[in-house]
């Protein structure tokens, strides 16, 4: 099987996204926010809910404090209607501790991409923290907050 | 009654409140760790609140992330001296969900209460997910972050 100069190239963004994370666990925990990343890119209210557990939590500023899939998935099914549309979401992993076999935690540096954009604006720049936990043998997300990365980030949901 | 009694009676009816919904069994198990840390705060007790968290614990303040049990204690020592004098961490919980037997997400709302003042302003109300795991039979907070509630 002969590899595709995309496929070369897809491989060192994800190596640039692993930075210091490198071992096999690290990586494994960090599918829990590439994943969400990825149905982030198509818009996918149903991706996005299915990454975290049957009863995850998601915050964000401003009163969103969603709990479980079903509020999530609508509740970001609405924001792709609304203002996110098209948008993106981005972030490189500043901090991953394995708390036990089967948790984690992760904080990234991120925000999200308006439509177009390659670069996080200020006003939409965030620190997350994100809860995994390994079920029926997937790493999964528990609970993730946001919170605004310097003064200048003033988006609120 | 003394006065001293007096005061612990009415110091334990509101301590008893802290727990919300969550006060006993494992949820309530868990969420002493976040009532040790208000307890510390109540105090302005650096040290007592970095205790609180594991050694490699992180806490992020507004947009300071403090990594490690030694930062944390480095920045209350200053803040406590400084812009949170004589505040109290009115933190209450929402929610506290057990992950797994060792582990918890508890969730509060709330926020700082400055001195002379009896609640949160309400423009600095403030939502935290605390990560809590067992450690040694006891709880102990791995993270702390809070994100603006109001607009």
């Amino acid at each position: 099987m002969t590899t595709t100069t995309g496929q070369v190239a897809d491989q060192a963004k994800l190596d640039a996204y692993y930075g210091p994370f490198t071992d096999d666990k690290q990586k494994e925990v960090l599918s829990v926010p590439l994943r969400l990343v990825a149905a982030w890119a198509r818009n996918d209210a149903a991706g996005v809910a299915d990454v975290f557990t049957e009863d995850g939590i998601l915050i964000l500023p401003g009163d969103v404090y969603k709990r479980g899939r079903d509020e999530i998935r609508s509740f970001m099914a609405a924001a792709y209607a609304g203002p996110f549309k098209d948008s993106n979401v981005t972030g490189q992993p500043a901090d991953l501790r394995i708390i036990s076999d089967d948790v984690a935690l992760i904080r990234t540096h991120g925000g999200i991409l308006a439509p177009g954009e390659t670069e996080i604006a200020p006003e939409l720049a965030v620190r997350s923290t994100w809860v995994a936990v390994k079920k029926d043998g997937e790493w999964q997300l528990a609970g993730y907050q946001n919170s605004p990365r310097g003064a200048g980030a003033t988006l609120r949901w | 009654m003394t006065k001293e009694a007096a005061a612990l009676v009415e110091g334990a009816k509101q301590w008893a409140t802290y727990y919300g919904e969550y006060s006993n069994g494992p949820e309530g198990h868990a969420l002493t760790a976040q009532l040790r840390a208000r307890a510390a705060w109540a105090e302005n007790n650096a040290d007592a609140f970095a205790d609180i968290f594991i050694d490699n614990g992180s806490a992020l303040f507004g947009d300071t992330q403090l990594k490690g049990r030694e930062e944390i204690r480095g920045y209350l020592v200053e803040a406590f001296a400084g812009p949170y004098k004589a505040t109290r961490l009115f933190e209450e919980p929402r929610e506290v969900r057990l992950l797994t037997d060792s582990s918890a997400i508890i969730v509060t709302d709330g926020g700082l209460v400055r001195e002379g003042e009896e609640t949160v302003d309400p423009a600095n109300l403030v939502r935290a997910m605390w990560v809590a795991v067992r450690h040694d039979g006891d709880w102990r907070i791995v993270s702390y972050q809070s994100c603006p509630i109001r607009n």
